[in-house]
């Protein structure tokens, strides 16, 4: 299996990958928490909780991407 | 017992009657005959307008005896259909019947539907002043039949795509519903038909697994796990629970998020 994490490295520490975790972070996660508090009912809210939720799991496997050895490793 | 005056007090031969001919404005003649007494009444001329009173009279039940036999003739051709038994004797009964009779006839009138038939188009005349306004109509008439055809067919509004595409590679067809039973003839439907009905059973699946809470960590080993809502872990405890926990943690859960 090739080893993608310094390109994954380097694509985070890039200005593009900066800008790519910044929008997911502070864009898509935030407005998803701003419509979750401001959702009528409560399943609305899970649901978008839910894709809040999803947003930090990416950019959690996104930087352990970055970090990944030759071995593939483990989290 | 007074033996002199006859039965009623009427004289019929003795005292002679007076008759004049009187004619009204109906048809039936009428004449003026005076009493004994003097008295003058008016009777009607009894011997033709009894006949065609009779003949009247005579004809009038048969048109209502006549609708009456076909009428339960469907009947009992209607219960015969239906399996059913009654007592036609009974009016009740028959009542009754002429009833649910009538009402299934209406539902079948209301349920059909007036097929849309594709207009004929207008012959060119060769006039060149009046073949663009004959070609105008044409278009018009076409584009009318088109619309109303998916008026009486609204199921066909989502594959109306389809429905062009067909028309576009068999110009032979002229009628909407030609088109139509091609669109459903398609076997290739059928396969994708199953195919999104898989794929729906799947989502289906999909979505029944994702609401049965998780037994065990999907990320990490659970050793550490803190059942304490803190901003740091607030994601992850709602990824991992469900909605009646979410529900129940509503107000943790927005401080955690809030960053109280």
């Amino acid at each position: 299996m090739d080893n993608w994490g310094p390109q994954f490295k380097a694509l985070l520490a890039s200005p593009l990958g900066v800008e790519l975790v910044r929008s997911l972070t502070e864009n898509l996660h935030a407005s998803l928490i701003a419509d979750a508090q401001r959702s009528i009912t409560s399943e609305n809210a899970y649901g978008l909780l839910k894709e809040a939720s999803g947003v930090i799991k990416a950019l959690e496997h996104l930087k352990f991407l970055a970090v990944v050895s030759e071995t593939g490793g483990e989290k | 017992m007074d033996t002199t005056t006859p039965d009623g007090g009427e004289t019929k031969v003795s005292q002679p009657t007076t008759t004049e001919a009187v004619t009204t404005g109906q048809n039936a003649d009428q004449v003026i005959t005076t009493d004994s007494n003097g008295t003058p009444t008016l009777e009607p001329v009894t011997s033709q307008s009894e006949g065609a009173s009779t003949e009247a009279v005579s004809a009038e039940p048969q048109a209502p005896v006549e609708t009456k036999a076909e009428g339960t003739s469907e009947l009992k051709s209607w219960l015969d259909k239906k399996g059913l038994e009654i007592n036609l004797d009974n009016p009740n009964e028959v009542k009754l019947a002429e009833m649910q009779l009538n009402a299934e006839k209406k539902m079948h009138q209301a349920t059909q539907k007036s097929p849309v038939t594709p207009p004929e188009p207008l012959a060119e005349t060769g006039n060149p002043n009046y073949d663009p306004i004959v070609e105008r109509q044409n278009v018009l008439e076409l584009k009318q039949y088109v619309r109303d055809w998916f008026d009486a067919n609204p199921a066909m509004k989502e594959h109306r795509t389809e429905l062009q595409q067909i028309a576009v590679t068999r110009p032979w067809l002229q009628d909407m519903d030609d088109i139509k039973a091609h669109f459903l003839a398609n076997p290739s439907r059928e396969s994708q038909l199953k195919q999104e009905g898989g794929r729906e059973a799947l989502t289906n699946l999909a979505q029944k697994q994702q609401q049965i809470p998780p037994g065990a960590n999907a990320t990490n080993s659970g050793v550490y796990e803190s059942n304490q809502i803190t901003a740091g872990n607030v994601f992850d405890l709602i990824d991992k629970h469900d909605q009646a926990w979410f529900e129940k943690n509503h107000d943790a859960i927005n401080k955690a998020i809030s960053g109280k």
